[in-house]
């Protein structure tokens, strides 16, 4: 009886042709995109770090300014590494440490403010505060302690425990950014077993299950892009959402933060040459693919103003609908087809599970 | 999609669920050993409902307007299929083609997630259901003798129900541990703080008999499948919500006396499930369970799980006993029958395959 699944191995093992070609794409991914790319993140985060210290010490409203740019350098490069979802963001609740979203029920902001309210000293120890609620030690708190109802109190006073709290979520988010890149340094790690597939690897098998690997990670940053930052605030009909459902609408960073995804989502499928392994009669993916990404960012970049101007005004916020199909085509073409045609042996969306 | 009327249903699917069923199906049915049910689409993106022979034959398509997930037998002549997730319509059939079939629907702040079973007698049918703005799991209680209108609810104890089981006086739940809501999709909203468990309820009072977790360092294990077997004991499927390069044991076992534990199955063949198991069934001393996400089928006995054998399909997922053997189903439309054959069709097979 198992000759026929014998058959179905052989195919599997000699088979698709192309799928070695793409092989090269992981290593160029890693090198060229993941490690300068979690580099850069530890180092904005350790900026955070430094400028959140000095604004303590002064309470100078031109400290609040620099720690508010940096903030934005720390979450724009954040967002050229938050779709790697595999290997070292994925380990020790590491990502939802860093941002946990979508937050359905504002367990954050809950959460953040009753520990302002209680002034709980607990959370100021970085350590002990990796070992709370994921809620309370990321970017969203963060986000709230900085530009959120009472941060004026910032300015008015040194060494207050609103700031010391900030400080204590900029020291997390450094230590995670580190540990995320070290993760990927590490030359007996991860970047070793996705580039290196092999029967004698747990992990990836053969080229295809590790270029699986990637073109399946592409096509679930396009589901999250959509579902989780556009979907809650792209009008449905004549319907509008609430503003306050963006992500990082307190500190105005939707949209960059939007950019920053897709942009990088481009660059790295840009350097891993990973379409460059399509056979000739698929060639045309690779310039859909480039079409629609300038399409999302053209669609982006005329979204000024602030996001509740944004999602209120029909023109604009028509814009957001727009994106949903766009991104919906993308993780169509990266997904679906190039999968196909690269002969891979599934995509497979982690949020599919049944 | 959004609540479902009766009308709506039966606009959106036409008239062809009665004209679906295929001359003489009812004197196959006679005539097969084993009848299996199992959800479809096709490959222009339609979906329905099939029973099929055991040959692999279809004896009755029924059209569905949304993907349908898992389809459960009642008697020999009823079955029900439910929406996949986060689907909110069910449609019970009859699978002699006897009446037509009978569409209802989770209420308006439910929805269903796939799986349902009936009570031994046949009179009710529990459903799986998600309290989505309370982030509860929930069984609802449809009363098959009336219509299956839904008569109560009961807590599955627990957040992401998934698979049910009936057994006597109680009902087993696997509670997946993952918050849904259908704003944001089919994201998962707590993996950090999920809590998958294995809940028992008394099925006449809804009251909670006991409740299993697995050991903290298995917490992103999602238990969302589970097959029994005569000896009372449970064996368990999961889903691994964790960093896909970490390899952890996906399935266990439950019996009365010892609770419930990791089964310890090799790592290698583990590593084969791609973190996901798709299906489980079992045979006698034999369990088989597939990932559709890797296509691999691994068969052993549970009581020496260090032996496996190990097969490989593109996308298989649907798994039931059949004689000595397992039927498997695949997304790409194959259906392998326990006598070696292959038989491969246009539509595309869901999920799940059950068997009666």
């Amino acid at each position: 009886m198992q000759r026929w699944w014998i058959a179905l191995l052989l195919i599997a093992l000699t088979g698709p042709v192309k799928a070695v070609d793409s092989q090269s794409a992981i290593g160029r991914s890693i090198d060229g995109y993941v490690i300068p790319n979690v580099e850069r993140f530890a180092e904005t985060a350790d900026i955070l770090v430094s400028d959140i210290g000095a604004l303590c010490d002064t309470g100078s409203p031109d400290m609040l300014a620099a720690v508010h740019d940096t903030f934005r350098n720390a979450v724009l490069s954040h967002a050229r590494i938050d779709f790697l979802r595999i290997g070292p963001l994925e380990e020790a609740n590491r990502r939802d440490a860093l941002l946990f979203w979508p937050d359905r029920r504002s367990t954050g902001l809950k959460q953040v403010q009753r520990i302002i309210a209680l002034e709980d000293e607990s959370v100021l120890d970085s350590e002990a505060l990796r070992n709370k609620s994921v809620a309370l030690q990321g970017f969203g708190a963060l986000e709230f302690l900085l530009h959120g109802t009472g941060s004026q109190i910032l300015v008015e006073e040194t060494g207050g425990f609103r700031c010391l709290y900030a400080l204590s979520i900029a020291n997390n988010i450094a230590a995670i950014a580190d540990a995320i890149a070290q993760g990927w340094q590490d030359e007996d790690g991860f970047a070793r077993q996705w580039s290196e597939p092999g029967p004698d690897n747990i992990l990836y098998r053969n080229t295809g299950e590790s270029v699986a690997a990637l073109v399946g990670m592409i096509s679930n940053a396009l589901e999250i892009i959509r579902d989780q930052r556009l979907k809650p605030i792209a009008p449905f009909g004549l319907d509008k959402k609430p503003y306050k459902r963006a992500l990082f609408w307190r500190s105005g960073l939707t949209r960059d933060m939007l950019a920053a995804s897709l942009a990088g989502l481009r660059d790295m499928i840009q350097i891993s040459a990973l379409l460059k392994a399509l056979p000739e009669d698929r060639h045309w993916i690779a310039g859909s693919v480039a079409f629609e990404f300038d399409n999302a960012l053209a669609a982006l970049s005329k979204l000024d103003g602030t996001v509740q101007s944004i999602v209120e005004d029909p023109e604009k916020s028509s814009n957001l609908a727009y994106l949903v199909v766009v991104t919906r085509s993308l993780q169509n073409l990266l997904g679906e087809q190039v999968a196909e045609a690269l002969g891979l042996p599934t995509t497979f969306s982690p949020l599919d599970g049944d | 999609m959004g609540p479902m009327d009766r009308r709506t249903f039966i606009r959106s699917a036409g008239a062809a669920f009665v004209a679906a069923l295929l001359p003489r199906a009812a004197e196959a049915i006679d005539q097969t050993d084993v009848v299996f049910g199992t959800a479809y689409m096709t490959g222009d993106g339609a979906f329905g409902a099939a029973l099929l022979d055991d040959k692999g034959r279809t004896l009755t398509r029924i059209r569905l307007p949304a993907r349908g997930h898992e389809v459960v037998f009642s008697t020999a002549d009823r079955a029900v299929v439910f929406a996949r997730r986060p689907g909110t319509f069910a449609m019970a059939f009859s699978t002699i083609g006897k009446d037509e079939p009978l569409v209802f629907s989770s209420p308006a702040d439910r929805h269903f997630y796939g799986h349902g079973a009936f009570s031994p007698d046949g009179k009710l049918l529990y459903a799986t259901e998600n309290d989505f703005e309370q982030a509860r799991g929930a069984i609802g209680i449809y009363d098959a003798t009336d219509r299956f209108r839904r008569i109560g609810e009961y807590s599955s104890y627990g957040t992401g129900p998934h698979d049910i089981h009936v057994s006597g006086d109680t009902l087993a739940v696997a509670n997946g541990g993952l918050e849904t809501h259908p704003d944001f999709g089919r994201t998962k909203l707590n993996v950090a703080a999920m809590q998958p468990s294995l809940a028992f309820v008394d099925r006449h009072d809804g009251s909670l008999i006991a409740r299993h977790f697995l050991a903290s360092d298995l917490s992103k294990v999602s238990i969302r499948h589970m097959v029994g077997d005569k000896s009372g004991r449970l064996f368990i499927a999961g889903q691994h919500e964790g960093n896909p390069a970490r390899i952890v044991p996906l399935l266990a076992r439950w019996h009365p006396d010892t609770g419930l534990s990791p089964l310890p199955v090799a790592d290698n063949a583990i590593a084969r499930m791609k973190g996901y198991i798709g299906s489980i069934a079992i045979n006698g001393d034999q369990l088989a369970v597939t990932s559709p996400k890797s296509g691999v089928m691994l068969r052993f006995d549970p009581g020496d799980p260090s032996r496996v054998e190990i097969t490989e399909q593109p996308k298989i997922c649907g798994l039931a006993a059949m004689g000595p053997d397992f039927a498997a189903t695949s997304m790409v439309g194959t259906m392998q029958l326990a006598d070696g054959e292959t038989r491969k069709t246009e539509l595309l097979w869901d999920n799940h395959l059950s068997g009666v």
